[in-house]
Order: structure tokens, then C-alpha cells, then sequence
């Protein structure tokens, strides 16, 4: 019946697919990754960049619970920094130019070195599905593998066209095959299939580029790396270079419009695209007023002269790409490596899946990434590492299933939202969606994860004991700190260097590192505790999360507060028999509620037309339900 | 609900406003006590430390100040055996609606929340203070009372103070969307709104909330007097029903300053609610210059009143004249048709008026004094609990009050964005807390906004994107 058989199969290998298998995998379970190009392994489709804000944090979340991508970043960027570094911890955030190709490389060197984990190169046509249980896979070859869990990471390549002006091709990626008959396989078992839209810029020979007439842009140094356990080393940074588009850029773009599959005069792409990381065409469509725009010219590695003008991305024809991209100080003469093209693709109604990732109607089938609708490469992973351990969990029999709550984790912010709401556009995480930001930071997500890395036996004993001493410490320090009495002789030189009013009588260290200007570094020779810390680095990351806890106390607190009402919803769970036809409410709300199949109160109370109001008469009734007096009612 | 699991302190007036001579708050929760223990003095105004339960104890409640509101009688009665299940204190005091309010606003100032609609009967539910069959029921009357909140929200709404509410919560969303944008696109080219520009914008929200704050109409009506204005043709009996109005409840009578001889005013505390009770000139068809005056200062008055009580000769039936006189009234809804001299026999009940376009009707005797307590619900009714509304008996839901808490609420989440601002820290993230409070604030009242609405200010105003 079948050629082989796995626990898991993974089906495609781009950022999700390499997370879920690796997660798999290194769970204990046979897993095999599907993939249409073995050289394309954790291929960056598009911007050779990863991390960002919120994004780069999605990566320290992907790290503490024992994934691969910050690792790999870190073994392979080219240049580091922190956004928003003069604002608060809460939106501060890594982001690192990566080098492609050794980006790929490494992660293939990664995934072939995993023990139970197998790559096949062949495009997967059709999942078998039995009394709604996954069964398997077909391949375009006709052979068939059997599995007990599969997570599809089919990313831009079910039913893939490409579009540059009025040309469109078939494709996944650019050059690659679509995978066009897997969509087929969501329809007949009753998915809803949607169409989203994304792009991309030309790529430069850097030979024919002129940077002096750029900005440039450094990383910093030493240069901040995404990983926990990633060693402090110097490496060799390659800087970014600033432009700007020109009235010549504009006045191209709008005499071009007809030719635009979006804009032009046949209308090809119908697809919705993202509001977010628009078009060059659309920006000017848009913003007719403004007279340039960022353009951010990024290496594409080391070893290459290909260039990505970030910025640029079109749809437009060859001919006006070359003349966009020429009318750009800077790329006078450039020569295009690469066009630019735009891509649309099917995306799944999200609205079917569980936050486990595991779709409601059929037991062992997961999606993750771009699938679901969202766009970016670090979304992609991080639905990867929570599908992978819930396929896991579900192949070795487990009871377990593995979710992520809002107050936990940015990848629990986005499943949540993706599962409970659907996407209109292609979803993209901001700080701002997350409730409980000052709690969701880039600095502890170690503090918030590790301990389920842990658990699923993605992370060492002695990773997570370095976790825990951590915080053991931050804590001692923090008692210190309100111990510490600072006399006025000896701090007010300090405060008045900082421009902070000098103190009349003495305070504790506490208190004054509460004081906004006031900075650890400036009162730490004053603080007699001697941490017995040999890692410098696990040294630094002490006392910023001392400094980020103490300064920043009081809103820490008050969303602490919120989240404990939160947790009150979120704790309830909803047995999976449990028969919404017996609750006083609406029957547009019980309909609701039963095609949703919510997991917990609180995820029924996000819900779209659930009233508050009913919320505790479903407390109600759940509570007598688990107590076993309703069945009895009913019988 | 705002809290589904009862964690909070809740408070609402617990008899309808305006009727019956006591007036109850009730309080519900952990905090009652200790809020009741925070307002209430004895006799000789010593603070009490110790309450039995289940036995009234009289005092007097006081103000942040320490100064009497009224005097009144107070019981608490211990969780779970009280009707919601949880700690439950009453404060019985005398009737009027100016008192019941302040203690009610006591006690919200003291940590209490107002109630929602259906708040403590759905708490008695969860503490299974009700037996689960009801619940049913209880779902159809929360599912009643929204929809009379929302009607009645709706009609409150609809016009200036909506508009006005709606303006600021725009404002404030687009304060927030500035400051979002440049948290979270910090390489895009949004332009960073400086702090001293947000604190501009923050400042002027304040004050636009204030402003609506001193308008506020329970708060006009209540400090200014609700304008009743009574018209009718001569020899109706106006003189009589004004000193029938006078002479209920004690009522404490002066003199307007300024009155004309043609517009008489007078004060009257009425059940607590302060009535300025116009006598307007007749406004029939005007024969001479100096009548013409007289009739257009009339029809002012008659324009600014709240309540118009339009006075009727019953025992006469309807006559042309007094035809002629509603023609002048142009707001119907807030006439009240008074058919006089019962005692007479009517030819003209309070049957008939549906068909001239009036919706509330009485039959009185002002000589005799009959029917005055039915007109004094109607005018209580028509201006304070028509907005109010007042269901399910025991449970009064006061969506005046409630409007002035959340706006109040957002205003201090307001004044707490500046003071974060003012404290130096720089970062974003912190104000964005307290504007989203603020926001939800005034969500509560005219509706929601998302964070999606807020993305949608953000790309529509920035070109975000690489």
C-alpha cells in the first residue's frame, strides 16, 4: 500500500517546513520534508533580511523553544542590528541582512545531519484521508508514503502564477514549479481556498552599482545576535546602502500604469495584496504627493554581486523595470540580474485550523506559513516549530497538544488571531497587535518558552538550566537592588553627570534605577554583589533584564493584572463533545460556536458574534457539563 | 460584562428614580464593605468598624470631604447568602434623585463599577444564587435590556453628543496610529509626531472631554432644573395645577428674578428633582403688537422647555382653541397631555390623546389634588428615565451616569498618558497603554474600534512598506 511510512510528513521545505521537521524530528519521530527543490532549501524568496520589529522577537521565540532559524542567522548574516534601540524594550527588536545563500546552505547541512529525518525531492499531488484521519501522501511520481501526522508548508506554490506586466507563467517561486493540484485536494474535503498576492524587486549587479551616491548603513557592533546560545564573536560586516526614487522614477511608473497587471488595462491579478510591503507602482498610486520614496539597496551575501533594492518591488514589464530602477541615483547604469515579478497564489481559510494548527475536520493534517495566509519568513517559522511539535505530539500518540497563548508569545498572538478572525490580507505581525507587549519582548522569551522547549526535549537540560539561573539571578539582584542604600555623597555625582536631580537623603538602587535617565551601568560599581558569572554574555543579559524589570515596573504590573483576567476565560476548557445545542443562547451563536470549535472560553469569547453576555452562561454550562449533570439531564 | 467572574465591585441605584420615598444603592462584591465602611458615619460621626450582618444601622453617608450627604440607613449582608451570592451592602436613604445619585457616585468614586444591564441577577446566576432553569430567562431579559440599551443608546446618541464622543475617540485613535507607526515601522519613512505635539494632542482631548463633561444633560438638569413648561388656554386650571405641583412633597418654593409678567418661573424640589415649572402667557393667534410679544417669548420658552405639560379642560372635551395651541408646540415627544378637572367628569380621557400624536397622558383634579403623583412619574419618566430606562423591577441602569464614568475614565487614562509623557519615559509603547484605555473608554459608548481600523489610518497616511 505504501512505498514507505513515516510518524511525519513535512510538505515543502522553505522557513516553516524546515522548523516543523526539524521539530519533528529532533521530537523522535520518523519524519520525511517534501520539497520540489533540494537546492532550495530555506530558500529567501525575497528580501535577504530576517527579523525586524515584532519579527525579529517571533525569531528569539523560535530559539527559546529549541528552533532553528536564529541559529542559522546567526551563523550566516552578514549584518546585525537592534531597531527602535533608543525606545523601549517592549518594541525593540534584532534584524540581520542575511547571506542567502549560505543561509540555505547551512539549514540543508542542519536538516541532513538530524537524525529520523529524511528529504525527498518530489512535489506531493494529494493527501490520502481516511474516517478523517490523515493517511498519507501521493507524489506527482505516483508514489505514496504513508504517515500518521502531515504539515503542509506549501508557502506561494498552490496553484502559483507569476506576472511580469501582461506575461504570467506558472510557478511557486520564480523558475520553479507550482504545486498545482494540492489545492484541489483542500476543496473537495470542504476548505474554503482564497488567492493573496506578493511581490518582489529586480536584483543588481552590484559591479554596475554607484554607492557613492548612497547612504550608507552600518551594523552595530558588536553585532547583536539573534540566538540565546549563539557565543559572541567578531565577524566581518557588510553595510546597506540609502537611495531614493526621483520625479523621473514617478513620472515612468505612471505612464506605465496600462502596463500593469494590476493597474493596466487588463486586469490579471486578483488576488489581494499586502497594505504593507506595496508595490512601487502602488505607492505612487497611492501617495501620488510624495515626491520619493526609501529605496535600500541590501547585499544579497558575501560571495555574490546580486543586489536587492528593497523598495522597488513591481509587477511592471522588463522594459520598465530597467528604466525604474535606472532613474534611481545610484543605478544609473545598472544591470539587472533578476527581474522583478509579482506572484499569486492559494492561500487556506485559516478559520479551519485549531491553534494547534491542526485543521478541525481532519484528525493528523496541520498548515503552516503562507499557506494560512500570512506573509513574512519569520511568521512562516514560527507556525512551523508549533505545527512540527503538535504533529509530533499527535504521531506519538500524545494527548498533549501544544498552544500558545496571546500573553505568551508573539507566534500565540498570530495563530490566535489567524485561527479566530481569518485574513483579508496577507497577515503580518505588528507590536501593536500583541495585548501584552511589555510582557511579549524580544529579551525573555527565553523566560516565557524555554520551559516547553524544554519539555518537547527541543532544548538540553543544560540550555534550559542557563534559563533558569538566569532568572534566579535577575531575581537575588532585584532584592539587592532595594536592599542597596545609595547615599547622596556618593550617587549624586553620578546623577548629576546623567542630568537627574541630585538626592537629599539617601535612596535605595531600586528606586533610583526607576529614574528614566538613570542607567544600571552608571550605579552598578555601587551595588557590592558579586555574581559569580563567568559567561559575560549571560552577564549582560542579566542586568538588562534587571534594568527592563525594575525601570519599567509599573506597566509590567498592570498588564501582569490584565492578564490574569485573561487567563480566567483562557483556562476554561471546552470539552470537545460538549453539545452547544443545550446553552440559552442565540442559535446564530451556537452555529457559530460549533463550526469554530473553540478550544477554550476565551477563545470563544474572541469569537466574531459571540455577545459577551454569553460568555458566563457558557461557563455555566461547561462547568456542569465536565460535572457530569447534563449528559444525565439529556439522557 | 466587563468582568465575567465577578472580581469587581459593582454598584447601581437599586429603585426606580423618582418613586417611592427611599432610595437604595446596592453594592455587590469584595469591596462593599469596605466601601460602605469608607462613606458611612453614626450619629455622632464616629466611623464604624464593625457590622453585623443581616441589622440596619442608621447614620449618615458622607463625601470624600467628609461632609453629610444624607442621612440614611445601611444593611450588609454577607456573601453567599444574599441575592447575587457575593458581599452585598444597601444604602437606604431618602428618596430624591439628587441624593441616590451622589451616594451612587460616592460609592463609585470609593472602587465601585456601575452595574451593566442584568449585572447582578447574572451574578446571582454564576454564584448559582438562581437555579439553572432560569437561565433562559435570564438570557432573554440581558437580551431585552441590550436591546433597550441600545435603543436607548441610540437615542441618546443620535445627534451632537455622539457626534462629539465619536470625534474625540477618532482623535485620540489617530494620536495612537502617529505613535504605533513609528513603533512599528522605525525604517519607514513615517513622520515621528514629537512628544511635545502628542502631549498638544492629549492636552486637547482632555479639554474636549471636559467640555462635554459640563454639558452633560443629567448634569444640566440636575443643576439647572429640568424646564417644565405649562400652556394652555385660559381657565383650564393652570394656576391650580402649579400650586398643586407646589404644595406635594414640602415643596421649597422661590422666586425667579427676572421674571416678565408674562413668563412665570418657579422652583420647586419635587421627589429630588429640581423642577423650574413655566407658566407660559396664552400662545393662541395674537391680536395686537404688545399679545405678539408676550406669544413669541412664550413659544421660546415653550422651544427650551424639557417637558411640556399641555393643560386641557376635560370636562369641556377638546376645544378648536386648544387645537390651536398644540399647533404652536413643535416637539411632541416631550408633551405630557394633562386632562383637568376630573372631578368634574370628562368628556376627553386620556384615550383619545393617542390620536392627536401624544404619548403620555393624565387624569387629574389639580383642585382635589388627584392624579398629581401620576403626573409626577410621567415627568420623572419622560426626562430622566426614558434615557435611563428602568427594567426588571429591581435594577436601575443609569446610562447617564454611566456615560459620565467612562467619560471620566477616559479622561484619567488621558491624564495618565501626559504624566507618562511628563515622567520622561520615551518610548512609545507606555502612552500607547493608556490611549487604548482611554479608547476602550469611550468604545463603551459609541462603539468599538479595532486595531484594524487603526492600521487602516496608519497605510492610508504613510506609504509603509520596502
Amino acid at each position: 500500500m505504501w512505498d514507505e511510512v513515516f510518524d511525519v510528513i513535512v510538505v515543502g521545505a522553505g522557513h516553516a517546513g524546515c522548523e516543523a521537521a526539524l521539530a519533528a524530528a529532533r521530537m523522535g519521530c520518523r519524519t520525511a520534508v517534501f520539497t520540489v527543490n533540494v537546492d532550495r532549501i530555506a530558500e529567501m524568496s525575497c528580501n535577504p533580511a530576517i527579523g525586524g520589529v515584532a519579527k525579529g522577537t517571533v525569531v528569539r521565540e523560535i530559539d527559546a523553544l529549541g528552533g532553528e532559524m536564529a541559529k542559522n542567522i546567526d551563523e550566516t548574516g552578514i549584518q546585525f542590528r537592534i531597531l527602535n534601540r533608543k525606545k523601549g524594550p517592549a518594541v525593540r527588536s534584532p534584524r540581520a541582512q542575511a547571506d542567502k545563500e549560505a543561509y540555505r546552505k547551512r539549514m540543508r547541512q542542519v536538516i541532513e545531519n538530524t537524525d529520523n529525518l529524511q528529504v525527498i525531492q518530489q512535489i506531493v499531488d494529494d493527501i490520502v484521508v481516511e474516517d478523517g484521519k490523515v493517511k498519507g501522501v501521493i507524489t506527482h511520481l505516483g508514489a505514496r508514503y504513508g504517515a500518521k501526522a502531515v504539515v503542509v508548508t506549501a508557502g506561494t506554490f498552490l496553484r502559483g502564477k507569476i506576472f511580469i506586466g501582461f506575461q504570467e507563467f506558472e510557478g511557486g517561486r520564480m523558475w520553479e514549479p507550482a504545486a498545482n493540484k494540492l489545492s484541489s485536494f483542500y476543496e473537495r474535503h470542504g476548505f474554503r481556498v482564497g488567492r493573496l498576492k506578493t511581490g518582489t524587486p529586480t536584483r543588481i549587479d552590484g559591479r554596475t552599482i554607484d554607492f557613492s551616491k548612497m547612504e550608507r548603513q552600518d551594523g552595530d557592533e558588536p553585532p547583536p545576535f539573534f540566538s540565546y546560545w549563539t557565543e559572541p564573536k567578531e565577524i566581518e560586516q557588510i553595510p546597506c546602502w540609502l537611495t531614493y526614487t526621483t520625479p523621473e522614477t514617478h513620472r515612468i511608473i505612471r505612464e506605465n500604469l496600462h502596463r500593469s497587471p494590476m493597474y493596466g488595462e487588463c486586469k490579471l491579478i486578483s488576488g489581494v495584496g499586502v497594505r504593507y510591503c506595496p508595490s512601487i507602482e502602488d505607492k505612487i498610486v497611492k501617495f501620488p504627493e510624495r515626491e520619493r520614496h526609501h529605496v535600500f539597496v541590501e547585499p544579497e551575501g558575501r560571495d555574490t554581486i546580486e543586489f536587492y533594492p528593497n523598495g522597488t518591488s513591481t509587477s511592471l514589464p522588463y522594459d520598465v523595470q530597467v528604466a525604474i530602477i535606472r532613474s534611481i541615483p545610484g543605478l544609473e547604469n545598472a544591470e539587472i540580474v533578476r527581474p522583478a515579478y509579482a506572484i499569486e497564489y492559494d492561500f487556506i481559510d485559516p478559520r479551519h485550523l485549531y491553534p494547534t494548527l491542526e485543521t478541525k475536520t481532519i484528525k493528523g493534517l496541520f498548515n503552516a506559513g503562507q499557506i494560512n495566509g500570512t506573509t513574512g519568513y519569520e511568521e512562516a517559522a514560527g507556525q512551523g516549530i508549533v505545527a512540527g511539535i503538535n504533529a509530533a505530539l499527535h504521531a506519538l500518540g500524545k494527548d498533549e497538544r501544544f498552544v500558545l497563548g496571546r500573553d505568551e508569545a508573539y507566534i500565540g498572538v498570530m495563530i490566535d488571531d489567524l485561527v479566530n478572525k481569518g485574513v483579508r490580507e496577507p497577515y503580518r505581525l505588528f507590536t501593536s497587535r500583541a495585548e501584552y507587549r511589555l510582557l511579549l519582548r524580544y529579551d525573555n522569551a527565553d523566560y516565557r518558552l524555554a520551559k516547553y522547549g524544554y519539555k518537547f526535549g527541543l532544548l538540553t537540560r543544560e540550555q534550559y538550566e542557563r534559563v533558569k539561573r538566569k532568572y534566579e539571578t535577575v531575581k537575588i539582584f532585584i532584592e539587592k537592588l532595594k536592599e542597596v542604600k545609595l547615599k547622596p555623597e556618593i550617587v549624586n555625582p553620578i546623577l548629576e553627570k546623567e542630568g537627574s536631580t541630585p538626592l537629599k537623603e539617601s535612596k535605595s538602587a531600586y528606586e533610583l534605577l526607576k529614574r528614566p535617565e538613570v542607567k544600571l551601568e552608571d550605579i552598578l560599581p555601587l551595588i557590592p554583589l558579586e555574581l559569580t558569572i563567568e559567561d559575560r554574555k549571560l552577564l549582560e543579559e542579566i542586568l538588562e533584564e534587571v534594568e527592563i524589570e525594575v525601570k519599567y515596573e509599573g506597566y509590567i504590573k498592570r498588564q501582569l493584572e490584565e492578564v490574569k483576567r485573561f487567563r480566567k476565560l483562557e483556562n476554561i476548557k471546552i470539552p470537545e463533545d460538549f453539545d452547544y445545542d443545550i446553552v440559552p443562547i442565540s442559535v446564530e451563536e451556537r452555529q457559530k460556536l460549533k463550526e469554530m470549535k473553540p478550544l477554550t472560553l476565551g477563545q470563544a469569547a474572541r469569537l466574531e458574534g459571540i455577545r459577551p453576555a454569553s460568555i458566563p452562561i457558557l461557563a455555566v454550562y461547561i462547568e456542569k457539563w465536565k460535572r457530569g449533570e447534563l449528559r444525565k439531564e439529556k439522557a | 460584562m466587563k468582568d465575567l467572574f465577578c472580581e469587581d465591585t459593582i454598584a447601581a441605584i437599586g429603585t426606580s428614580i423618582g418613586k417611592g420615598a427611599i432610595g437604595i444603592v446596592r453594592i455587590s462584591g469584595k469591596e462593599a464593605l469596605k466601601i460602605l465602611k469608607k462613606m458611612f458615619r453614626t450619629k455622632k460621626g464616629k466611623v464604624k468598624e464593625e457590622f453585623e450582618e443581616r441589622r440596619m444601622y442608621y447614620g449618615f453617608i458622607v463625601d470624600r470631604f467628609g461632609e453629610p450627604i444624607d442621612e440614611v440607613l445601611v444593611v450588609y449582608m454577607r456573601g453567599p447568602k444574599s441575592f447575587t451570592g457575593e458581599d452585598v451592602v444597601e444604602i437606604h436613604s431618602h428618596g430624591g434623585i439628587v441624593v441616590v445619585r451622589k451616594i451612587l457616585r460616592e460609592v463609585l468614586r470609593r472602587g465601585a463599577r456601575l452595574a451593566e444591564p442584568g449585572e447582578f441577577t447574572m451574578r446571582a446566576f454564576l454564584n448559582g444564587r438562581i437555579d439553572l432553569t432560569q437561565a433562559e430567562a435570564i438570557n432573554e431579559l440581558i437580551e431585552a435590556k441590550s436591546e433597550l440599551s441600545a435603543k436607548v443608546a441610540l437615542k441618546q446618541l443620535e445627534g451632537a453628543l455622539s457626534k462629539k464622543i465619536r470625534e474625540i475617540r477618532d482623535f485620540i485613535l489617530e494620536t495612537r496610529a502617529y505613535v504605533e507607526a513609528a513603533v512599528d515601522f522605525p525604517e519607514e519613512e513615517v513622520e515621528i509626531i514629537e512628544r511635545g505635539k502628542v502631549k498638544e494632542r492629549l492636552f486637547e482631548a482632555v479639554d474636549r472631554i471636559e467640555e462635554l463633561l459640563k454639558t452633560y444633560r443629567e448634569g444640566r438638569l440636575i443643576k439647572e432644573g429640568i424646564k417644565v413648561a405649562i400652556v394652555g388656554r385660559p381657565n383650564v386650571g393652570k394656576s391650580s395645577l402649579l400650586n398643586a405641583l407646589l404644595q406635594e412633597e414640602r415643596a421649597i418654593v422661590t422666586e425667579i428674578p427676572g421674571t416678565t409678567r408674562d413668563v412665570i418661573e418657579e422652583t420647586v424640589t419635587f421627589r429630588g428633582l429640581p423642577l423650574r415649572l413655566i407658566d407660559t402667557a396664552g400662545i393662541r393667534e395674537a391680536e395686537d403688537r404688545v399679545e405678539r410679544i408676550g406669544i413669541e417669548r412664550s413659544l421660546k420658552k415653550l422651544k427650551e422647555a424639557d417637558v411640556v405639560l399641555f393643560l386641557i379642560d376635560g370636562s369641556e372635551g377638546f376645544t378648536d382653541e386648544d387645537r390651536e395651541i398644540l399647533g404652536q408646540i413643535e416637539n411632541r415627544e416631550k408633551v405630557i397631555l394633562v386632562v383637568n378637572k376630573k372631578d368634574l367628569g370628562l368628556k376627553f380621557t386620556c384615550r383619545d390623546a393617542e390620536s392627536l400624536g401624544i404619548k403620555r397622558c393624565v387624569e387629574i383634579s389639580a383642585k382635589k389634588g388627584e392624579g398629581i403623583e401620576k403626573l409626577a412619574e410621567l415627568i420623572t419618566e419622560l426626562v430622566m428615565l426614558e434615557p435611563e430606562a428602568v427594567v426588571g423591577g429591581n435594577e436601575v441602569v443609569i446610562t447617564s451616569e454611566r456615560h459620565r464614568e467612562l467619560l471620566e475614565r477616559a479622561k484619567e487614562s488621558l491624564l495618565r498618558a501626559i504624566r507618562t509623557l511628563e515622567s520622561g519615559i520615551e518610548s512609545p509603547e507606555f502612552l500607547s497603554m493608556d490611549l487604548e484605555d482611554a479608547l476602550k473608554s469611550l468604545g463603551e459608548i459609541v462603539g468599538e474600534v479595532t486595531t484594524e481600523d487603526m492600521y487602516d489610518i496608519i497605510f492610508s497616511r504613510f506609504c509603509i512598506g520596502k
